[in-house]
């Protein structure tokens, strides 16, 4: 489980023995500098599932296994290029970009004409088959990138005596810069026009010469490419389990609240889930952290199942 | 164009009309006797180990064929089984040690308790087309065994719940072979439950719906309810398995009820042959026995010793592979083996090849 | 001069199951106009759809025969590729981007065989032939009436520099006057570009009026062929599409569908 970012539990003891407004005041700040952080990772995470979805309607549910593929491939880069720190951190994004274009190219393209059901289906097995070829790889122990590269993460003070680390800072700028790319490339690319296109009617599209498996391949890139960039500042920051897939599963609420094909949905829907698991650490049960976003997730079912800015419609053919 | 129901070979002209003569007819009745008898003896010629193992597939074989209804013939992705495994193992637990319940209570109420699980996340997400049961599940997943975790915590179960055995007129039911039997039966019972059910007006539309959801909606079948119903259904067969689980191993700990359980169910039914209840029993028999057989073939290997560590990330990624590879390249799973075999002995005829169009 | 575009003897089975076109033949030469008429089920958009290419998403595919194009066979490649080779289809329903706007609709299609600053002037010959098109730039795709967005429709499948248009029931929707408006267009088309062009239709009367030849289709086979003209005074077609009997008057439906069987040649 990742644990509590920077501050939060000292902050926590604190206000437990002194009330007084300036503490207060330090606690809701680290409240919020948590949120946004936790918003951060869910939001690069969970852009991976919008775009697939969007233009496939497939559910990557391997999502969280290739955000650690990111991870620990950056371990390996680490060790070979351990002196220079933004270029084992460029290889390890361009090698999880590869591998999201082979996923593709050796798998789903071949599961597209299927069912979406056999689609998803095979990125359940994907999932499993990624985390048992990371263990036997690189094994199940916990792991610290960071430390081959000489990268510690140490604490920005904050105005108002709030606290961040400084790769979980990293997080939020690079998660606002990812989304702010993939705004321009969506609405004034080219290519990110013709991934609008294909997602309405990829039949359509065909017929205007736009080459579908282009565009998936595309998405499975871009998607990798995202998620794994969260795995790896994730483990710079606080270590490599095993586990971290989970994650993954987690950022999935965040996808579906803001809308399954929609980018500016899924940023809210980060920052509402993240929102909601924070806050319910620190008031009610700190157990419910790994549950909360499901709960989160069954209300958006309940009231609106396509989320705050996703499309009503919803077919179920690749 | 295609005959996909077969009846028995059909006679060249100017052959004789007694080819095959009556073992050739009636193979299907030899072979369930023969498979009947076989059960029945299987236990007093293998080990405790195989009947144990025996037990296992049985169980397991619960699991599979609920699923199999859900996704096989409703044509919805759960991926909350463990959950619901879970859920009905937990009513044991609960029971059994707040109130000393007896079975009797305790597997109709955990049989219950599956049913409201997947009323609960079932109306959500079966009001709409798509895949949004496999999210739903996931919460299921990730909320029943927070509700679980809390309750051991709550009670100072550190490890887990200790369950005593069930008795029946005061005899202990614990051993091997009493397992092995009641398991049997139970699933037995589910097969024959999900069968009649497949062949009513519910299981036929389950099947409209899974072919064709637009097609169904024109024919004036509420897609909405069936799905529902079959999920609701699906869920409370699963969660008495879950029950079952609880009492032949006496015990229960959330840690039991991880995602890869559920994988591993969903691994089952597309191994067996999704639309199949054959296909159902295969897939759990593979699944079971598969970890065996990987670790049977890793001891070949030379310096064995030094993979020991690795065995279960070893069944992960060949599991995944296995799994893989039957999505890709045997879309009709092991039954669609078994069928293709028939028909090079020309039992059947052929049948086309596609996830999408199996059936049964 | 022959042929651009030659279908010979196909078949094609949706749901490996349904037989949607037996045995059809038809050939088209450069540079024409030619028309497949026919009622609803004929197995017109199906042949459209074949020589366009189809995606797998009904399990359809040709399942005999031969399409050769330019020279080279075309049957069952996917509608990519066919549109690279120059085949541009305005299909029947879904012919825009509903989420795209107008100028981005027009943007979309891949044109190969162009540069960009060719393709540019492309889309300014769209505008020029489509003035209302020019004024809605902005409007997104799902908000635009019939009429514009059959033009769009057009204009998309221009701007690809096509080499054979094929259009399924233009007419579809629309009021007659934007219909004929669109009419003429098309056979602009045809004279500026020499675009070869293909026309799928119920409206006889439209159609045969710019058409330079003709085929009938019914059931999936082609029953009868001819020159516009001769189609025109054909006493089956004018009686089944153009609603006249042999002497000019009108007749009614299901007299005309008692005697069809019988009228299947010239007379």
């Amino acid at each position: 489980m990742l644990p509590p970012p920077c501050g939060l539990a000292a902050t926590s003891r604190k206000s437990a023995l002194v009330n007084s407004a300036p503490l207060q005041r330090t606690l809701l700040l680290q409240l919020v500098v948590n949120m946004l952080v936790l918003a951060s990772i869910y939001a690069l995470i969970a852009c991976g599932y919008v775009l697939i979805y969007r233009v496939s309607r497939v559910m990557n549910l391997a999502q969280g296994e290739l955000m650690m593929l990111g991870a620990y491939l950056l371990l390996t880069t680490a060790s070979v290029f351990h002196k220079n720190a933004e270029l084992a951190i460029g290889a390890a994004v361009v090698l999880s970009t590869c591998c999201g274009i082979l996923v593709y190219i050796f798998l789903m393209r071949k599961m597209t004409g299927e069912s979406v059901l056999a689609a998803v289906l095979a990125t359940i097995a994907l999932g499993i088959l990624l985390r048992g070829l990371m263990i036997l790889i690189w094994s199940a122990q916990q792991q610290y990138p960071g430390q081959s590269l000489g990268l510690t993460s140490t604490a920005i003070a904050l105005p108002g005596g709030a606290r961040v680390s400084t790769f979980a800072a990293a997080l939020i700028v690079i998660n606002a810069l990812t989304y702010a790319s993939l705004f321009v490339f969506l609405r004034f690319g080219r290519w990110g026009l013709r991934m609008r296109a294909a997602g309405q009617n990829p039949l359509l599209a065909a017929q205007r010469g736009i080459k579908l498996h282009a565009i998936y391949a595309l998405a499975w890139a871009l998607s990798t490419m995202t998620g794994s960039l969260a795995g790896m500042l994730i483990a710079l920051d606080s270590g490599l389990t095993a586990n971290m897939a989970v994650l993954g599963l987690k950022a999935f609420p965040a996808a579906l609240v803001g809308g399954l094909d929609s980018l500016l949905g899924t940023l809210i829907g980060a920052a509402i889930v993240a929102a909601a698991e924070i806050l319910s650490i620190q008031y009610v049960d700190p157990l419910l952290s790994d549950v909360m976003p499901f709960l989160v997730l069954l209300a958006m079912l309940i009231v609106r199942p396509w989320g705050l800015f996703g499309t009503r419609e919803d077919l179920d053919r690749v | 164009m295609y005959n996909a129901t077969s009846q028995s070979p059909r006679c060249l002209p100017g052959e004789q009309l007694q080819t095959g003569g009556w073992l050739h007819h009636h193979w299907k009745y030899v072979a369930t006797a023969l498979i009947g008898i076989g059960l029945i003896a299987f236990p007093f010629i293998g080990s405790p180990f195989t009947l144990d193992l025996a037990s296992q597939v049985f169980l397991a074989s619960i699991g599979s064929l609920s699923l199999m209804l859900l996704t096989g013939f409703a044509g919805q992705i759960s991926i909350g089984h463990a959950g619901l495994i879970a859920a009905g193992a937990y009513v044991v637990g609960i029971m059994s040690r707040e109130w000393q319940a007896p079975f009797w209570l305790t597997l109709p109420m955990a049989a219950v308790s599956g049913g409201l699980l997947g009323m609960i996340f079932g109306l959500p997400s079966l009001r709409l087309r798509g895949l949004y049961l496999a999210v739903s599940t996931l919460a299921l997943h990730f909320i029943v065994i927070y509700a679980g975790g809390e309750y051991e915590s709550w009670r100072g179960y550190a490890t887990g719940i200790m369950i005593d055995s069930p008795k029946i007129g005061g005899m202990e039911i614990s051993s091997g072979l009493a397992w092995y039997f009641i398991l049997l039966t139970a699933a037995l019972i589910t097969l024959v439950l999900c069968s009649n059910l497949l062949r009513s007006r519910t299981g036929r539309a389950w099947g409209a719906i899974r072919t064709r959801e637009t097609v169904a909606e024109a024919l004036g079948i509420h897609v909405a309810k069936f799905k529902l119903w079959a999920f609701v259904i699906s869920s409370s067969i699963t969660a008495v398995g879950g029950a079952l689980f609880a009492y032949n191993r006496n015990f229960v700990s959330v840690e039991a009820f991880s995602l890869y359980l559920s994988i591993q169910y969903v691994a089952m039914i597309i191994i067996g042959g999704m639309g199949s209840l054959l296909g159902a029993i295969l897939g759990a028999m593979f699944v079971i026995l598969f970890p065996y057989a990987i670790e049977g073939a890793i001891g070949l290997l030379p310096h064995a010793e030094r993979y020991v560590n690795a065995i279960y990330a070893m069944n992960y990624a060949a599991f995944g592979l296995v799994t893989i590879a039957f999505l890709l390249y045997e879309p009709r799973g092991l039954v669609g083996i078994w069928r293709r075999l028939q028909a090079g002995v020309a039992l059947r005829r052929p049948e086309p090849k596609s996830l999408t169009s199996a059936r049964q | 001069m022959s042929a651009l575009l030659s279908v010979e003897n196909i078949e094609v089975v949706y749901q490996r199951a349904i037989v949607a076109v037996h045995d059809l033949s038809f050939s088209v030469k450069a540079g024409q106009i030619v028309v497949l008429l026919g009622t609803n089920g004929a197995g017109k958009t199906t042949t459209l759809r074949a020589i366009s290419g189809f995606l797998g998403l009904d399990d359809a595919r040709v399942s005999k025969g031969v399409i050769s194009f330019n020279g080279a066979k075309i049957e069952n490649l996917p509608p990519y590729e066919t549109a690279r080779r120059g085949i541009s289809l305005v299909p029947e329903r879904d012919k825009v981007f509903p989420n795209l706007t107008v100028a981005e609709n027009l943007l979309a299609p891949v044109a190969h065989n162009i540069s960009r600053s060719g393709r540019s002037r492309r889309e300014d010959v769209v505008y020029g032939f489509f003035p209302r098109l020019a004024e809605l730039r902005k409007r997104v795709g799902g908000l635009l009436s019939g009429g514009e967005r059959q033009m769009l429709a057009l204009g998309c499948a221009l701007v690809c520099h096509p080499l054979l248009l094929l259009i399924d029931e233009l007419s579809l929707g629309l009021a007659p006057i934007v219909l004929e408006e669109l009419m003429q267009q098309v056979v602009r088309i045809r004279n500026e570009f020499g675009i070869t062009i293909v026309i799928v239709e119920q409206n006889a009367v439209a159609s045969l009026a710019v058409a330079d030849y003709g085929y009938v289709l019914e059931n999936g086979r082609v029953v009868l062929e001819g020159s516009a003209e001769q189609l025109r005074s054909t006493g089956g077609v004018r009686e089944s599409y153009l609603g006249r009997g042999v002497s000019g008057e009108r007749r009614s439906y299901l007299e005309i569908k008692r005697n069809s069987q019988q009228d299947r040649s010239y007379d």
